[in-house]
């Protein structure tokens, strides 16, 4: 709970730029069970001799719990039957084979230890080795995703088929398999063993597995709905406590405690209800298997005992029913109804892992992104010319972001993107970089069109600096490098020092080898953004994007960053966005942005002559002049 | 366990569970009692009145024991959940109740998660305690007074095998605590990469670095799968372990139980009658059996008991930390018919330091601000404008000095009175599930339809409601992610015009308006709230430049309370941060 909290805060502040988002997630039941069933076990059988080497051991380990029953029946047989009444033996005992069976009894009892052992390190084994194998699959997927696929679902999806859903598949292969098979065998084992020792009392043992049967209907039919609405009166509960207590500075600045106590005070009472009601029926299911259990006891010893006086039941050879045979009994019909509830359970969590599996392999059956490639892209020769032409794009179908986009810009130039929210400055960077593909027209990059050469290629030429600085819980000096991994240390040095980093760096503890935590929350916001500058400086790209690079951090923290970002912009094609318009007076060029068009186009100086949209946003903002 | 002080009022519920289960355990060892009766004295000497009697016995145990059961079940849940739901109301009035500074310190995030995960946790801890650490224990006592009650000599068995047992639990638990920690940890490290990845696509596809990410996952995840693995091993091996000490027992029951009953047929040498003194029969030996077996599982019942009563008291420890929580900020006795000014604001010498740090963040601050009029306060980030205006509506008390309003020392105010007078709007505007109506009318419950539209005229809310479907009657999502930060804002200042308060406070909270919206807001703010008092904590000397006076701190000082023309001539740091924003091209000579 605490870790989702923590995603869903973290998702707000992430740049997405206008996309639609947030798909429901599904219910909880596989759409289609059978063929995500036979993808997993293709999955599982990944390690082929493990899993017949399971199977083998969990077959031996049931045959031996089985016979153990036997072994027992014989110890008892063979100390023959002594009437305490007449205190006289009815049936002598045997010393030799007493000892013989209770020395088999011992090996079976070693052997199923031991082979208990083995089923479980291997199912362990298994389990972890396919789990690993997914997730590793999952995260390569995940990162190959196309950032259309990150926009448009929540983060704590994604994150959960990661934790949850994989984790729900562990349990499934390491549990379910081996109780499955085992459950199965023991049921038809001892039934075997029963009806071979007497058919007659068998039948009075169904008594308990029917009545078994009857009960697991009756709750999973009705427990179901009442779990279902108790989960979602809790999840309402929580959704208001976590509504009400992160927001809890707007509750107490408009005097609203009171009302916000009465409310949570009625959904707690509400969920009491249901509660208790789902719990009296959760709660006696284990009082009442326990009854049907000893039903099963008192009925095999009672009919037993009649059988036994009036000399019926007799074993499929024709000897005569006994005490031994009915304590075998006692035991076995235990043994037997326990698998049906355990399947009945194992059922509903392997529903649960099959969903969790659908949602999985729904992520990776999704679209990778293209990495090919039609034309060859020499970043060492490239000037850096781009040239927007006549682009149109929209999110939806529906909704059309950017009209008809022109603009022309070249190698080395300073060009700034102004307009209002939404107007689509963010998008263009989006397209630049082939995060989103156009609808129509086409970008040029020099003489290439960016989309007949590999994105990979492509992204190299570029660095973006973004609003909120991304950074990496690993070291400062890893973070820099992320742009260029063979960066020597000078070089890594002197980007620090290009950014302004060196004097915030060495006042760190460990100097550049300092440890970011996620989110780098032990540096200031200011110092974060230094730092993706650096970075930026170091991956030295031919083309950079920085958007609203500055907007978080107040003017005079920003301008010792833009002394960095001068530094960063010196011989390099760069495209600005920027609320701040302080930010972009010295750029060769200003393109003012409006409802997906170009609405003006010019320096600082021919735009403020020009009297237009740009003009009136600079007196608001700088003269402070009013409308 | 102060905890269980909520417990107080269902004591008899909390008391009748425990007993009910005792009752339902204690049938189960009967059942297997009797049966020993009816295999020795029943079934091997042929007597059907014993079988019928022992039957009759039987059935009557089994129905005792499914009502007892059944019974347990019901006072339990009744005593849990009551319990838990008296424990979260107070759980949550007491958040309520908390300071923002208290609030700071347990950080939002833990205070919900103590609400939702942790009273859950406690109510399963109890409900757990009192069923299934009942039944375990009546199982283990019941388990020893059975088995001795059959040969005493079997107490020496059990004197050897409970201890066993127990250090192998023991041992377990102390060995693998540390290993179920780390496993911990390594997962939040998985998730931490994930997490990363899944927020930080974009700069992870612009530097091209999808391969080196996966090999970053692929470590994180081997060394999780490592001790995974590990942990998994380890229990494969305990239970098995534990199981052939159960059978190791049992084996010496059927021996030792054989070896009387042989011992007994050899002296007897089919002479007379057997001396059955020293033997044990077959019933009492598959009896024995069972009974041991039963106190092994209750050893292990016990064994898992354990590491769930040690979560939940990690829950318990952190609820109980909110619940013992002082009050920080006390209602004053202040009669507000009394006052006899309105809407004004004064700081004298306040000095105020956050409880954990080392130095103040503001010192020494001397203004007033009255009646209607705009004041607008500027400084770098950091510099201690929001711990500021945080002490007019104490959401903070000032550590030295002191704020007043309307003449009166805050703290001498009812707190709900104080904050009825003022109306503060976040940066991060926080709006609520419902209708942005609803929402509106959290400033006022029942304003009237006109006031609504006044109050988002004058916010500069109308435009963007008017384009929407619905209109006001729009729904708004949780925290409001259906609405762009811009809109979000001018919703939440609508949220505190209707209030009509004496004073409004704007924490940077047009931080997301246009340049044009922002300059309409405030002009329709004068024209039409002109006795209002309003203090604008500002990043844009633009938004700051109209107001009546201009506050400029730095570094928890004021440098400058005066209007802009002269502040542009006396405040050196003023003219900073007007030029850095204005004429960048002057600054940038001047660094030269």
């Amino acid at each position: 709970m605490n870790s989702n909290n923590k995603n869903e805060k973290k998702n707000q502040q992430v740049h997405v730029g206008g996309g639609p988002r947030g798909f429901a997630r599904p219910k909880e039941k596989p759409q289609n069970a059978k063929a995500t069933l036979k993808r997993l076990i293709k999955y599982i059988s990944s390690s082929k001799i493990l899993l017949i080497t399971l199977l083998f051991v969990v077959v031996f380990f049931t045959l031996a719990n089985v016979f153990t029953n036997i072994a027992i029946k014989n110890v008892v047989a063979t100390l023959g039957i002594y009437n305490s009444e007449t205190k006289l033996f009815t049936i002598e005992p045997d010393k030799d084979e007493f000892f013989k069976w209770t020395l088999i009894l011992c090996i079976l009892h070693v052997l199923y230890c031991v082979l208990q052992y083995f089923s479980s390190l291997l199912g362990a084994y298994l389990s972890v080795r396919t789990v690993r194998k997914l997730r590793n699959d999952l995260f390569k997927k995940i990162v190959k995703l196309p950032i259309a696929y990150v926009d448009t679902h929540r983060h704590g999806d994604i994150m959960s088929r990661m934790t949850n859903d994989v984790d729900n598949i562990a349990n499934a292969v390491s549990q379910s398999i081996t109780s499955l098979i085992s459950g199965i065998l023991t049921l038809l084992g001892c039934l075997a063993i029963m009806i071979y020792y007497s058919p007659l009392l068998t039948l009075v043992s169904m008594v308990v597995l029917v009545l078994t049967l009857i009960v697991t209907g009756f709750m999973s039919k009705h427990m179901g709905p009442l779990f279902a609405k108790q989960q979602g009166i809790l999840g309402n509960l929580n959704s208001q406590t976590e509504e009400m207590v992160s927001s809890y500075k707007t509750v107490i600045a408009y005097n609203y405690q009171e009302k916000a106590n009465e409310k949570f005070r009625q959904a707690s009472k509400e969920y009491t209800k249901v509660g208790m009601r789902a719990q009296f029926i959760g709660g006696s299911m284990g009082p009442v298997m326990n009854f049907i259990g000893n039903v099963g006891y008192f009925l095999v010893c009672l009919m037993g005992a009649i059988f036994i006086y009036y000399g019926m039941g007799k074993t499929l050879l024709g000897a005569a029913l006994d005490a031994s045979i009915v304590i075998m009994f006692l035991s076995t019909t235990k043994q037997f109804t326990r698998p049906i509830t355990e399947i009945a359970q194992l059922y509903s969590s392997l529903l649960t892992a099959l969903a969790g599996a659908e949602r999985v392999f729904a992520v990776l059956d999704e679209q990778e992104e293209d990495f090919s490639k039609k034309e060859d892209f020499d970043l060492e020769t490239i000037k850096g010319d781009i040239d927007f032409r006549h682009i149109a794009f929209g999110y939806t179908k529906d909704k059309q972001v950017l009209k008809d986009f022109n603009v022309d810009v070249y190698s080395g130039h300073k060009i700034a993107l102004v307009g209002a929210t939404g107007s689509g400055k963010t998008t263009i960077v989006n397209l630049l970089l082939r995060f989103y593909d156009i609808d129509s027209g086409e970008i040029y990059i020099d003489d290439h069109n960016i989309f007949n050469i590999s994105k990979k290629d492509l992204r190299s030429a570029i660095s973006i600096v973004l609003q909120d600085p991304v950074l990496f819980s690993d070291t400062i000096e890893n973070n820099v490098r992320y742009g260029r991994a063979d960066a020597t240390d000078e070089e890594v040095d002197q980007a620090l020092e290009f950014a302004n980093c060196t004097s915030f760096v060495s006042k760190l503890e460990n100097g550049k080898k300092t440890m970011l935590t996620e989110g780098a929350t032990n540096i200031s916001q200011g110092q974060r953004q230094l730092l993706t500058i650096a970075r930026a400086i170091l991956a030295n790209p031919k083309i950079l994007i920085l958007d609203e690079a500055t907007s978080s951090v107040d003017t005079r923290t920003e301008k010792h960053i833009q002394d960095a970002m001068v530094n960063l912009m010196k011989n390099r094609t760069s495209l600005i966005i920027a609320h701040r318009l302080s930010t972009i007076q010295d750029a060769d060029l200003i393109v003012v942005i409006d409802g997906g068009v170009v609405i003006e186009m010019g320096n600082h100086d021919e735009l403020i002559a020009h009297q237009g949209k740009y003009y009136s946003l600079y007196m608001t903002q700088f003269a402070g002049k009013e409308i | 366990m102060r905890i269980l002080r909520y417990m107080k009022k269902y004591w008899y519920i909390a008391i009748l569970a425990p007993l009910m289960m005792l009752g339902e355990v204690s049938m189960d060892f009967f059942l297997t009692q009797y049966m020993q009766k009816m295999v020795d004295y029943g079934i091997n000497t042929g007597s059907i009145e014993n079988v019928t009697k022992y039957g009759l016995m039987m059935l009557g145990i089994v129905l005792l024991g499914v009502t007892f059961g059944i019974l347990a079940g019901i006072f339990t849940n009744l005593a849990c959940f009551k319990y838990s739901n008296d424990l979260r109301n107070a759980l949550y009035e007491k958040i309520m109740q908390l300071s923002y500074n208290q609030a700071d310190d347990f950080s939002t995030s833990t205070l919900i998660t103590r609400v939702t995960n942790d009273v859950t946790q406690v109510q399963n801890m109890l409900s757990m305690s009192l069923r299934g650490l009942v039944r375990a224990a009546s199982f283990f006592i019941l388990g020893i007074v059975f088995t001795i009650s059959i040969s005493p000599r079997f107490g020496y068995l059990i004197l050897i095998i409970l201890p066993l047992e127990l250090l192998i639990m023991i041992v377990f638990m102390k060995t693998m605590t540390p290993h179920f920690m780390s496993m911990r940890k390594k997962i939040d490290n998985l998730n931490t990469v994930v997490h990363e990845n899944v927020s930080g696509a974009r700069v992870i596809k612009a530097f091209g670095k999808e391969d080196y990410e996966y090999d970053r996952f692929v470590a994180t995840n081997d060394d999780f799968t490592k001790t995974l693995l590990f942990v998994n091993k380890a229990m494969a091996f305990v239970m098995p372990l534990m199981m052939i000490i159960i059978y190791g027992a049992s084996m010496f029951i059927y021996y030792y139980g054989g070896s009387s009953i042989l011992e007994a047929f050899a002296a007897w040498g089919g002479i007379g009658t057997v001396d059955d003194s020293n033997m044990i029969m077959l019933g009492q030996i598959t009896a024995a059996v069972t009974y041991i077996s039963m106190i092994c599982m209750s050893i292990m019942m016990l064994g898992m008991m354990f590491t769930m009563v040690i979560n939940a008291s990690a829950s318990a420890k952190r609820i109980n930390a909110v619940l013992d929580s002082k009050i920080e900020i006390e209602d004053g006795n202040l009669d507000i018919s009394t006052l006899t000014e309105a809407g004004t604001i004064e700081f004298k010498n306040v000095g105020f330091k956050y409880e954990k740090a080392s130095a103040n963040v503001l010192s020494n601050m001397n203004f007033k601000i009255n009646k209607g009029e705009m004041v607008a306060i500027v400084g770098s980030t950091g510099c201690g404008k929001t711990s500021l205006i945080n002490l007019i509506p104490r959401f903070y008390d000032c550590t030295e000095g002191e704020v007043l309003v309307d003449g009166v020392n805050v703290k001498e105010f009812k707190l709900f009175e104080l904050r009825d007078k003022i109306a503060t709007c976040l940066q991060k505007a926080e709006l609520f599930k419902g209708t942005i109506k609803e929402n509106i009318l959290w400033g006022k419950a029942d304003a009237s339809d006109e006031e609504i539209e006044e109050a988002i005229e004058i916010s500069q809310a109308k435009e963007f409601i008017d384009t929407r479907e619905k209109g006001l009657d729009e729904w708004v999502e949780e925290k409001g992610t259906s609405l762009s930060g811009g809109q979000k804002q001018r919703l939440s200042i609508a949220r505190a015009l209707i209030k009509k308060p004496e004073i409004i406070i704007f924490d940077d909270s047009t931080s997301a308006l246009d340049l044009i919206t922002e300059a309409k807001l405030h002009s329709a703010m004068r024209k039409f709230c002109p006795e209002m008092t309003k203090i604008v904590v500002a990043q844009r000397v633009a938004t700051a430049k109209n107001a009546d006076k201009i506050i400029v701190i730095d570094k928890g000082s004021i440098v400058g309370f005066d209007t802009h023309e002269n502040l542009m001539k006396s405040c050196d740091i003023y003219q900073d941060i007007y030029n850095s924003q204005l004429k960048k091209e002057d600054v940038f000579d001047e660094f030269k």
